[in-house]
């Protein structure tokens, strides 16, 4: 007992200290973050824009009885997020204060270093589909700073919990959020992403990286078989069929083509294929203008009469219906397999494991009609979107301050870094032009403090540099599937309107749907009653009603 | 009459409930037996405390709730979750889907669990007795995710089901993308899992009887077939007739965890269920309201097939419920 | 001849025996599988066979993360904590309730209200957001009891146990009151050692239904060095998208590419559940013994 006190004590001395420290040399530290804070991102465009942010952001600061700097005191903050989903580790605050040292295990971390405010979490999943969610809402026991999917799935949305007393309108306060507010300022599209219809800021965003932005999943085939068989990389779809029939004839025992089946039915993932019929499902925009439906457009079944022909053909894999991803990578590791369609990473793993003598695989990138087709991106709409879960402010917060600042400091210029990075010498160096290489893995991992910086978290801010991240081999293959020219993703915030009729049509459309698909191409449902399917989309499961939503909710925000 | 069978029969008797009338005023009764009641107290203050008091919260499904007015103060909506359930174009499917496979789950479970349990009954080699038996609840103690795994391993062309099914002349496929072999499939891996766990209640049945009963019985000269059918079984009636009866009243609950392990579209002409059908609408919006509107007429229609199972019950081998 | 009447004689105990024994290898397997999962490096498991009795390349990697990286051992120990608090509790609580609902209803009047009541339960309840602000605001928020209470006698149980009760022959009863026994001295006295291989079943009912509740504490318990292991296992099954397992661990020490996460994830929940199953197969055969010799009734009634 004594020697914790002592402990403490010695602790509470130090601190205070620093602290001391820290505020003499505070102007200093503001002036640098505030000059150099939005700039280099942004690539130079929209100068004065920033400047002007900047402006504002010192003269909020100026503003205050005391100016601002980080760290902040220590001082803890719960936040809802199992442990589970990120790799936090299971370091409490307090340990944290009395061991700072131990706590630089996950990205998090690193970050609290460098805020000051040390995060606790409830262990509560932040999707707030999941039943622990509503539960921790019902019981109004609510952490400091609530993780959650509000936009996604709550009824009424974001400002219904902003009216409901769970969250705050961040805008209440913007002197604690300089940086936000100026990186919000810059990217309009994310801004009408946080922003609730009447005006209210209701998270710290978490952004995507648009940089292999999801579109990591493609065709990956054995190229030495390829060259046994003397052809040409497949380009359009047709060389593509040419190349799994010549496999099918040469070796009767090797699967010409695998995937998993659900694939052909969650949104988008099969597009490296229905990108030749210019199509995905199930909805997807080409011209910019007019959304469609898939189960409307003759291209789609064009396309999967296409699968439906490899099925019949026995080019596609007869465990089609149930393989999972363990096993197409197990299968094309093992050589049973020619080509895989599947994520970059699990690619990556069939090639490291692969222990079959002069096996090479090579990756390729969507499938054409011709080759002067255009490829579609049909996940994305071309705006920076923000990822599903976001960080905002519970309403009962004792210390609405340090959340905020602890969320705005992942806009500042430092705290992106330490977010994406970690921290130098630990886990990346800077390049003699002052760009960021991260140190390889086994150095990041070398010991307890470098092994965490490893891991990246979930938090409020921009994911970039996701590529640095990746194993080599999955690197070359995310590259060569992230080449697009267009896109034609339609998925954008809904408003409450729009939500409500989503809500209650899609779910039984998509099961009808996937159910016919998958029949069609299996060859358990014809293709003489591809009018009734229409018909029966239309009539019986409000088809036009859903496409009507996703029409004005993409016309409202891509104006 | 031979001696066991009169036995037998006083034995079964005494397990029978005589359904005479109760015409004891209740004070009289309350005086007779305010002991039994002050035993039984804590008990019935459990089910009050724990299971009653929190009964107000089944009007969810007659409200939209909303965590931040609580169940008293959420809008009261009536019977739309209801028909928003009954205008799904396909739920007859859903239902006719559930009762096949609980109906196959409780014909087929039972009769193996019941088959088996008589096989350690009658073995005699002790050793190899406690054995298996041990080695037949294995399975029960493996995850759900893990033991579907394993029988999507087996469903697969080159996977076990289909050697076997080779050795019979039909041409491999996989058997998770027919819709008509889903529900075998499904049985099977289920008895796999939980046939050596299931018996064991008919074992402990079984070892109740008096073994003097059998001993008459070889004295009479019954071979062991015999006795199997003469006093094994009829001895365990009141256990499996209990045991029968509720699960006659939970054939509308089929658990979706390993169904959704298991099906794909494909297959959802067959496979899909109340359960399943719930889970995938929550995957776009949780909501409590639907969900136990849902599990509200899952419970009306178990009542139902409960009550009709302790009638027949009770007519036909005078053991029920109550 | 003499083999051939011995061979009929014990034709039945053979033609079981052949059953039981393709049966017990059939039985075997998932259990091999996981050991056979749980002693593999994740490399070879992406090579792996269909069907898989013994390991690829041996490795102990996966227990070794289990325990230095989890919390196993509290797990373990909440977990033994519920259940030796929960037995105790369910078997009394049952036991009783089964007593009560063994008496004949023409001589216990509120038998069948009683009875009606608790059949209720098993169809309609409040859901649960009812129940847990009951449990929040009994204050049993983060202790065992919150895990413990709501569910501390099973209706199902309860019919169970009573229809073997009420084949406990009337007469035995019957001369215990007349010697002036009461309620509590019957039960614990007479109904109790007869009845042992239904308590038996009905305590490993109530048991594996301890060892293996998870969304209870999930909701319950907020403080994770109380969670039980269903729960720590739970949570590795269902992360296999992210990163489960390795994320789970304090600081993988050792490095594990995030190409491998799957199969480490599999191979550790596989650990853990070979681990969270000794325990109770040590258990087993003393509850086995109950249902597998019979009682002579009569020799109690003489």
């Amino acid at each position: 007992m004594r020697e914790r006190a002592k402990k403490l004590l010695s602790l509470f001395s130090v601190t205070a200290l620093c602290a001391g420290m820290l505020v003499g040399c505070g102007e200093v530290d503001n002036q640098q973050s505030s000059s150099s804070d939005p700039g280099q991102e942004s690539t130079g465009q929209q100068e004065s824009g920033s400047t002007e942010s900047t402006e504002q952001a010192d003269a909020d600061a100026d503003a205050g009885p005391e100016e601002f700097t980080y760290p902040m005191d220590h001082v803890k903050l719960t936040l809802n997020y199992s442990a589970e989903e990120n790799g936090w580790g299971s370091l409490s605050a307090e340990e944290a204060f009395s061991d700072p040292e131990k706590y630089l295990m996950g990205g998090i971390g690193v970050l609290s270093q460098g805020s000051g405010a040390y995060i606790e979490t409830n262990g509560i999943t932040a999707d707030s589909r999941g039943e622990e969610f509503m539960y921790m809402l019902i019981s109004h026991d609510l952490p400091d700073i609530i993780v959650n999917c509000f936009h996604k799935s709550y009824k009424g949305g974001p400002a219904a919990a902003i009216d409901e007393g769970y969250i705050i309108d961040l805008n209440e306060h913007p002197e604690w959020m300089p940086n936000y507010l100026a990186y919000l300022e810059e990217n309009p599209d994310v801004r009408s992403q946080v922003t609730t219809d009447d005006g209210r800021i209701w998270c710290f965003a978490n952004i995507e990286d648009t940089e292999y932005a999801m579109q990591d999943r493609g065709i990956v085939f054995r190229k030495d078989i390829l060259d046994e068989l003397q052809m040409e990389v497949p380009v359009t779809i047709d060389e593509f069929e040419e190349v799994l029939r010549a496999v099918k004839a040469k070796y009767p025992d090797m699967i010409p083509f695998s995937s998993e089946m659900r694939w052909l039915y969650q949104q988008a993932m099969l597009s490296s294929i229905s990108n030749a019929y210019q199509c995905a499902y199930p909805f997807y925009c080409v011209d910019g203008e007019n959304v469609q439906f898939a189960m409307y457009d003759d291209n789609f079944k064009a396309f999967l009469q296409r699968m439906n022909q490899w099925w019949e053909d026995g080019l596609i894999d007869p465990d089609f219906p149930s393989v999972g991803k363990g096993d197409v990578r197990g299968k094309l590791a093992k050589g049973e397999l020619f080509a895989a369609h599947q994520q970059a990473s699990n690619s990556a793993t069939s090639v490291n494991s692969c222990e079959i003598e002069g096996a090479e695989f090579m990756a390729i990138p969507a499938l054409k009609m011709q080759e002067s087709d255009t490829v579609y991106n049909y996940l994305l709409t071309g705006m920076k979107t923000i990822y599903t879960f976001n960080f905002s402010v519970s309403a009962t917060s004792q210390n609405v301050e340090a959340a905020m600042r602890f969320c705005d400091f992942c806009f500042s210029e430092e705290g992106q870094t330490i977010y994406n990075f970690g921290l130098e010498g630990l886990s990346y160096t800077r390049d003699a032009q002052g760009n960021i290489q991260l140190l390889p893995k086994e150095e990041r991992y070398k010991d307890e403090k470098g092994n965490g910086l490893a891991k990246r978290t979930c938090w409020a801010g921009e994911v970039i540099g996701e590529g640095m991240y990746m194993d080599d081999v999955e690197r070359e293959f995310a590259d060569i599937y992230n080449h697009f020219d267009a896109y034609a993703g339609v998925d954008t915030p809904m408003n409450d309107e729009e939500s409500a009729v989503y809500g209650s049509y899609f779910a039984d459309l998509d099961t009808y749907c996937q159910e016919k698909m998958i029949g069609l191409v299996l060859g358990t449902e014809s293709f003489d009653n591809w009018e009734t399917i229409q018909a029966t989309c239309r009539d019986t499961y409000h088809a036009d009603e859903v496409t009507a939503v996703i029409q004005s909710a993409y016309t409202r925000n891509l104006k | 009459m031979s001696r066991f069978m009169t036995r037998l029969r006083a034995n079964i008797n005494d397990s029978r409930i005589e359904h005479r009338a109760n015409t004891m005023p209740w004070k009289k009764d309350l005086k007779k037996n305010w002991g039994l009641y002050l035993f039984v107290l804590p008990v019935i203050a459990y089910y009050l405390v724990f299971c009653y008091y929190p009964m107000y919260g089944a009007t969810i499904a007659f409200r939209d709730y909303n965590p931040a007015k609580g169940i008293l103060g959420s809008e009261w909506v009536g019977l739309k979750h209801f028909i928003s359930f009954f205008s799904y174009p396909d739920v007859g499917r859903l239902f006719r889907n559930t009762m096949i496979m609980s109906v196959v789950g409780l014909v087929v479970g039972r009769s193996a669990s019941i088959g088996l349990a008589l096989m350690f009954h009658e073995l005699r080699y002790k050793r190899l007795k406690k054995i298996t038996q041990t080695i037949s609840i294995f399975p029960h103690f493996i995850s759900m995710v893990v033991t579907c795994t394993i029988c999507m391993q087996f469903c697969m062309t080159d996977g076990l089901f289909n050697i076997i099914l080779g050795w019979f002349g039909v041409a491999p496929k996989n058997l998770l993308g027919i819709p008509e072999a889903f529900v075998p499939v499904r049985q099977i891996m289920h008895l796999w899992r939980s046939v050596g766990w299931d018996c064991i209640i008919m074992l402990a049945a079984m070892s109740g009887v008096d073994q003097q009963i059998y001993e008459a019985a070889r004295l009479d000269g019954c071979g062991r077939i015999q006795q199997m059918r003469h006093i094994t079984l009829p001895a365990i009636a009141p256990t499996r007739v209990i045991t029968l009866i509720m699960a006659v009243g939970s054939l509308l609950s089929v658990g979706c965890e390993d169904i959704i392990l298991l099906y794909n579209p494909a297959i959802y002409e067959t496979a899909d269920v109340i359960s399943t059908y719930v889970y995938r609408k929550g995957l776009v919006e949780f909501s409590f309201s639907y969900s136990t509107a849902v599990g509200l007429i899952n419970s009306i229609l178990n009542i139902i097939l409960l009550l009709i199972a302790n009638k027949i019950s009770k007519t036909v081998t005078e053991t029920s419920l109550l | 001849m003499n083999i051939v009447r011995k061979l009929k004689k014990n034709a039945l105990d053979i033609v079981i025996s052949v059953i039981l024994f393709f049966l017990s290898i059939a039985m075997l397997y998932p259990m091999m599988y996981e050991l056979a999962v749980s002693l593999s490096t994740p490399e070879s498991l992406v090579t792996a066979p269909r069907i898989m009795w013994f390991t690829q390349e041996f490795s102990t990697l996966s227990y070794e993360l289990l325990f230095r990286e989890t919390d196993v051992l509290t797990g373990y120990k909440n977990t033994l904590i519920i259940m030796a608090l929960g037995l105790v509790i369910n078997m009394v609580l049952t036991m009783i309730l089964a007593y009560f609902l063994s008496r004949k209803s023409y001589k216990v009047k509120m038998k069948t209200p009683v009875t009606i009541m608790i059949l209720i339960t098993m169809y309609f309840s409040g859901g649960m957001i009812p129940r847990f602000l009951l449990v929040r605001d009994l204050g049993l928020f983060n202790s065992y009891w919150s895990v413990i209470l709501p569910g501390a006698v099973s209706t199902y149980n309860a019919i169970l146990l009573r229809s073997f009760y009420q084949s406990i022959p009337d007469s035995l009863e019957e001369s215990a009151e007349l010697d002036g026994a009461g309620h509590a001295t019957i039960l614990f006295k007479i109904y109790f050692p007869l009845s042992k291989p239904a308590m038996a079943v009905v305590a490993m009912y109530y048991g594996l239904d301890h060892w293996n509740r998870w969304f209870e504490p999930s909701l319950y318990l907020s403080d994770t060095t109380k969670h039980p292991l269903a729960l720590m296992l739970r949570k590795l099954l269902i992360n296999t998208q992210a990163a489960g397992a390795t994320t789970m661990l304090k600081s993988s020490q050792a490095y594990v590419s995030h190409l491998l996460y799957d199969e480490i994830n599999t191979s550790m929940s596989a650990a853990l559940v070979v681990v969270a199953t000794v325990p109770f197969l040590l258990i087993y055969p003393f509850l086995q013994k109950h249902f597998q010799t019979g009682i002579m009734i009569g020799s109690l009634k003489g």
